[in-house]
Parts: structure tokens; sequence; C-alpha cells
């Protein structure tokens, strides 16, 4: 995954402003029935019980959202990443220590449908870590392992090929996602 | 984390005897968070957590025969004497090691080392490394691209965690002894 652009904000101040639910709310991840299954991974030899806890350290997730994020990106930014800014969202995730996003690929689900977006729109989902890389901070794509990135680098992820994440450190994680239609 | 030799066996058999349990103990490990916790109030702060027990036992195999698979002239090349602690480490998607430094409490006790080391804990893969497979050591290093068989030295008083956040189960070896090449650690009071 090539860092192929740069979100230059005052990250320190974004980070306070979520920190205080400034002009934006937060809520839990969802608790998801059968995630295994759903993501045809369902051949894990793995124990009811030990899928139920990885389901809540997925639900341990912090997401933060604001009408407003979308509009706070500098101009031009959505434009040169070839993404229509009618049909953006924006997400911020937060992983404490412990938690968990389990492997899985792309479907856009919730953009498709918030934007009325046909099944076979072409999406594309930007990563933006909200800090500097630290330990225990991790993102595996295929066999590729994301580390030694800044706050604010641009990343594509390829939503065909799977992908996990999880906080095995000893400070919180947050990154942003920004998902939109392709602009033609 | 640099590669320091490679333990040339057939891993793929190795894999099978241990699949079937054949010769070696299976038993999870300890759930050790209360010192895990201590480590953190002594030598670092750490943010609120949700270091879970069932995500924090992993399964290790143990035998005194697993020294068999190390030929003897193996063991010069990596500075040690073959007088080590040697276990097979296995960690199921969504386990994983939580953040700690390492003690060496037990091989300590067990040949009689000084409480000042110095130990050496060799770190060796058993398959290929694959999607999900992660050791963390320190601010700026994740081990990746390894082969079946590498081996590593991991610097046991930095930083590390370890987990599994793929699809397919991951199993390490740790072979903990006297590092009679002086190139080891001391290991940390509480880890």
């Amino acid at each position: 995954m090539l860092k192929q652009d740069r979100l230059d904000i005052d990250w320190q101040a974004f980070n306070k402003r979520l920190d205080l639910l400034d002009r934006c709310e937060c809520n839990a991840g969802p608790l998801l029935e059968h995630v295994f299954d759903k993501h045809n991974i369902d051949t894990l030899d793995l124990s009811d019980s030990l899928k139920d806890l990885l389901n809540k350290l997925n639900s341990e997730k912090q997401i933060y959202t604001s009408d407003t994020f979308v509009d706070d990106l500098p101009e031009g930014f959505l434009g040169r990443n070839q993404i229509d800014p009618k049909s953006t969202l924006i997400k911020i995730l937060g992983l404490p220590s412990g938690t968990f996003t389990f492997p899985h690929t792309d479907h856009y689900t919730n953009t498709k449908k918030q934007f009325g977006l046909p099944e076979d729109a072409i999406i594309k989902r930007l990563w933006i870590p909200c800090m500097d890389y630290k330990f225990g901070h991790i993102l595996c794509l295929d066999k590729e392992v994301v580390i030694d990135y800044s706050a604010g680098d641009v990343f594509e992820i390829p939503g065909n090929i799977m992908h996990s994440a999880t906080n095995i450190g000893i400070e919180n994680r947050r990154i942003m996602t920004i998902t939109g239609a392709v602009v033609a | 984390m640099e590669k320091i030799g490679h333990l040339d066996i057939d891993w793929q058999a190795f894999n099978t005897k241990i699949d079937n349990v054949e010769g070696v103990v299976k038993k999870p490990t300890e759930y050790n968070w209360p010192m895990k916790q201590d480590t953190y109030d002594t030598n670092y702060k750490v943010d609120d957590h949700h270091y879970a027990q069932a995500t924090s036992i992993y399964t290790e195999y143990v035998s005194d025969d697993l020294i068999k698979y190390f030929p003897k002239d193996f063991w010069p090349t990596v500075g040690m004497d073959g007088n080590v602690i040697i276990k097979v480490l296995e960690h199921e998607p969504g386990v994983v090691t939580q953040p700690h430094l390492d003690g060496y409490h037990i091989t300590k006790e067990k040949f009689g080392l000084a409480e000042d080391g110095p130990v050496k804990r060799l770190w060796i893969p058993c398959t290929d490394y694959k999607f999900g497979h992660i050791l963390c050591v320190g601010d700026d290093f994740i081990m990746t691209n390894y082969k079946a068989g590498d081996v590593f030295e991991i610097p046991g008083d930095i930083l590390h965690s370890a987990g599994n956040i793929g699809v397919e189960t991951r199993r390490i070896i740790t072979v903990t002894g006297e590092a009679l090449d002086k190139k080891g650690f001391k290991g940390v009071a509480v880890c």
C-alpha cells in the first residue's frame, strides 16, 4: 500500500477536537452477528466463545462521525484523489489497546446506502492515520504490514484484498477513513 | 531484529507432530495479566486497554524432547550451549500476547544463572510469514518476510507484543538460555 498523498491539517487540534467531542459524536463499533461467517472465513476452527469475544472486541472500537468532517477538508483534497464530495463518508476509528478489527474485505455498504449509489458503483477508500506510527498499531493487508507512517499520510485501501487491524500497543490508535464514489 | 541463523529441519513433519500433539504436552499459557499490569505500572504508562483474559491466553507445547530437533552444532552458532528451555507457542486468530518485557526468571532458576544474566531468547517461526501474524518490537519494528526456521533474537529489554489477526494459526518456537557470547539481556525484575 503506497502513500499517495498528504492530508495537511492541524492533527493535534483535530485529535483534541475528537477528545472533547467537539462538533462530532462518538459511538461504539457495531456488534456484528456471525462476522466470521459473513466474510467467508468460517472455516476457522474457532470456539464460539472466542468468536463472541472477538466480536465484542470489534465493538469496543470508537467511531467518530460528524456532518462537518467533509467540509473541513482542505480545498481540492477530494478532487485530486478522484472522490466525489457529494458522496463522501468520513469516519474516524479509535482502537484502544487490545481491540481488533477482524479480517475482512470491503463492500462499502454504508456509503452506497447513504448516498443511494448502485451496487456496482466504483468506490474508493482512503486510510489516513491521525497520529504518527506507534508501537503495536497494526494494519495488515495481505502479507504487508503498514508501519513507519506519519499523521496525515494518505493511503488507499484496496477493498478486495483481505485486511485486518489491531492495537497491541499501549497507546490508543486513531485513523480516518474517507470513502466515496470515484469521479469518472 | 536481524536474522542470526537458520534451523534447517523438516518443518512440515515437525508441524504435523505438533498438530497431533505427538511427544509434547499441550496446555494453555497462564493468564498473567496482573503481572503484566505491574510491568505497565512500573515501566511505562498505558492508556485504557481491553486485553481480555480470553484473547490473551495462547497455547504452548512443551517437552524435554524438543531439543532433539536442534543439531549439536547449532548451539555455538547462536552463542548458546543447549542448556535451554524450548517452547512451541501457538496463537489462534484473534489471540494476542500483551505488550511486555522479558524477565527470564524461570530460565535463571532452572539453570542457576545469576540474576543479572545475560540470557538470550531465540525466536523461530514454524511457518513462513502469513497474513496477520504479528510480532512488534519497540517503536519501529514489525517482523515480516521470514521463512520457517529463520532464527532471530528477541531483545527482551525492549517492549514487545505479538498476535494473530489473520485467518491461519500462528506457531513459533522460543528457546531461552544463557548467552555464552554475553550478547544477551539481563531481564527486567517486573516483566
